[in-house]
């Protein structure tokens, strides 16, 4: 949390401090009375770039602002894997990626929030596709499977991409780090969070047999669900 | 005397930063107070471009890309350019500061900044740099002086420098004080010093040359 905190100060000050400067170079101009209109209406426009820049790094953050909110209740995780693909098939049927679906029989229910949940697999099947995006069609896919570890339900996410260098691999989960031209750095970092915030965690490794990387989480058991749905 | 206008020699404002918004922002500030501002994206542009003749004072953020705010920093010592530098960053990070005014910064300041404080600090920077040149050139000229001295002239002027009376130096170098006071003024006259104190002073000078800029 608190380097999650250092981050988004460092992210929010950069378009802060570009508002700052040029309201005050406006003010200056306009008490001077050395300012033009034409001037001083595109630096107005950038203060609204400046704003608009932070407001999308807020955004960026709901996922992770909204994550205290709801009560955690015992969930299915195949309704919510269910409900994920429903969203990220198309995408993945565009970039020609298949995805195996392998549920451990008799699931165990788990306790959570089913958006958040979703939210996570979500993220982890686009980045697990985007991945692939050099690899020939024919090897592009993604292998999910569920599975229980004592009190643990386990969700893995496993892509058959180029993997990645040893340096990157350890820094994804840092806050703003990203390796794609137009990322923010925020999806596993949230990620990690919300399943943090349900008593699990969330890691990423490369496959032991043949390339690629999975990332693996676990969330805890509801314990008074023996039974199966 | 707060006016940058006013200043003999025109000086420009160097603001190297990665981001386009905060040195283009930087940019329309220090415009409105009728600074001459060039802004490179990066340390290496700005060596590209930077031949050190240009007086004026450097706003470097730390974190950048590639080569870092502290290793520009480095360049410029090594170079032995005067250019004062003033360290910006988003970070709230003690250490780094503290590398940043080791390596020469006059200034460290923490992103978001006042905006009078920074045009403060770099008014500043722009008189310390005026300072700088004169200290350099006044040097430069005592140096030159001092090389057209002949080897007695300067024998005789360390004398005097160390304090001693005309007849100790004419017995120490075999001469007539007659001789050391012609001597004397000749070295008066070619150092262009009105007095022995400010004699002593160019002497010193000379001496310090090395933690001139400290």
């Amino acid at each position: 949390m608190g380097e999650m905190a250092s981050g988004l100060a460092h992210e929010l000050n950069q378009p802060l401090a570009a508002i700052a400067n040029y309201s005050h170079g406006c003010l200056r101009r306009i008490r001077s009375g050395t300012g033009t209109v034409d001037d001083l209406t595109r630096a107005i426009e950038q203060v609204c770039n400046q704003a608009d820049r932070a407001a999308e790094i807020i955004r960026s953050l709901r996922g992770f602002v909204n994550k205290a909110d709801s009560p955690h209740q015992p969930q299915d995780i195949r309704d919510i894997v269910h409900e994920a693909i429903l969203i990220v098939g198309p995408e993945a049927r565009t970039h020609e990626v298949e995805i195996n679906l392998k549920f451990m029989p008799d699931m165990p229910r788990f306790m959570g929030n089913a958006i958040q949940i979703e939210q996570v697999i979500l993220n982890l099947i686009r980045n697990a596709v985007e991945a692939m995006s050099n690899m020939p069609p024919v090897l592009r896919r993604i292998d999910l499977r569920t599975s229980i570890e004592g009190n643990m339900a386990v969700v893995e996410v496993r892509d058959f991409g180029p993997g990645l260098p040893h340096e990157t691999l350890a820094r994804i989960f840092d806050p703003f780090f990203t390796t794609k031209m137009t990322g923010m750095g925020m999806g596993l970092p949230i990620c990690r969070s919300i399943v943090e915030a349900h008593g699990g965690t969330l890691s990423a490794f490369h496959n032991e047999k043949g390339c690629g990387l999975t990332v693996r989480f676990t969330l805890r058991r509801a314990m008074e669900e023996t039974l199966h749905e | 005397m707060n006016d940058p206008k006013v200043m003999k020699e025109r000086q420009t404002v160097f603001v190297v930063d990665d981001d386009e918004a905060a040195r283009e922002s930087l940019r329309w500030l220090l415009e409105s107070v009728g600074h001459h501002v060039n802004c490179p994206a990066s340390a290496r542009e700005f060596l590209e471009s930077y031949d050190g003749s240009e007086p004026g004072c450097l706003v470097l953020d730390v974190r950048m890309p590639g080569m870092s705010g502290l290793e520009l920093q480095n360049h410029l010592i090594e170079r032995g350019w005067c250019l004062p530098v003033i360290v910006v960053t988003g970070h709230g990070d003690v250490p780094m500061a503290v590398r940043a005014m080791k390596a020469g910064a006059i200034d460290f300041l923490q992103k978001p900044y006042n905006d009078q404080t920074l045009l403060d600090r770099i008014q500043q920077a722009l008189e310390l740099c005026s300072q700088r040149r004169q200290n350099r050139s006044e040097l430069a000229l005592i140096r030159a002086n001092h090389d057209h001295l002949t080897q007695r002239e300067r024998e005789v002027a360390e004398r005097v420098v160390a304090g001693k009376a005309n007849k100790v130096i004419a017995i120490e170098l075999g001469l007539s004080p007659k001789t050391i006071e012609v001597y004397c003024a000749n070295v008066m006259f070619k150092m262009q010093a009105h007095s022995l104190s400010e004699l002593v002073q160019m002497w010193m000078r000379l001496h310090v040359e090395a933690g001139e800029l400290s």
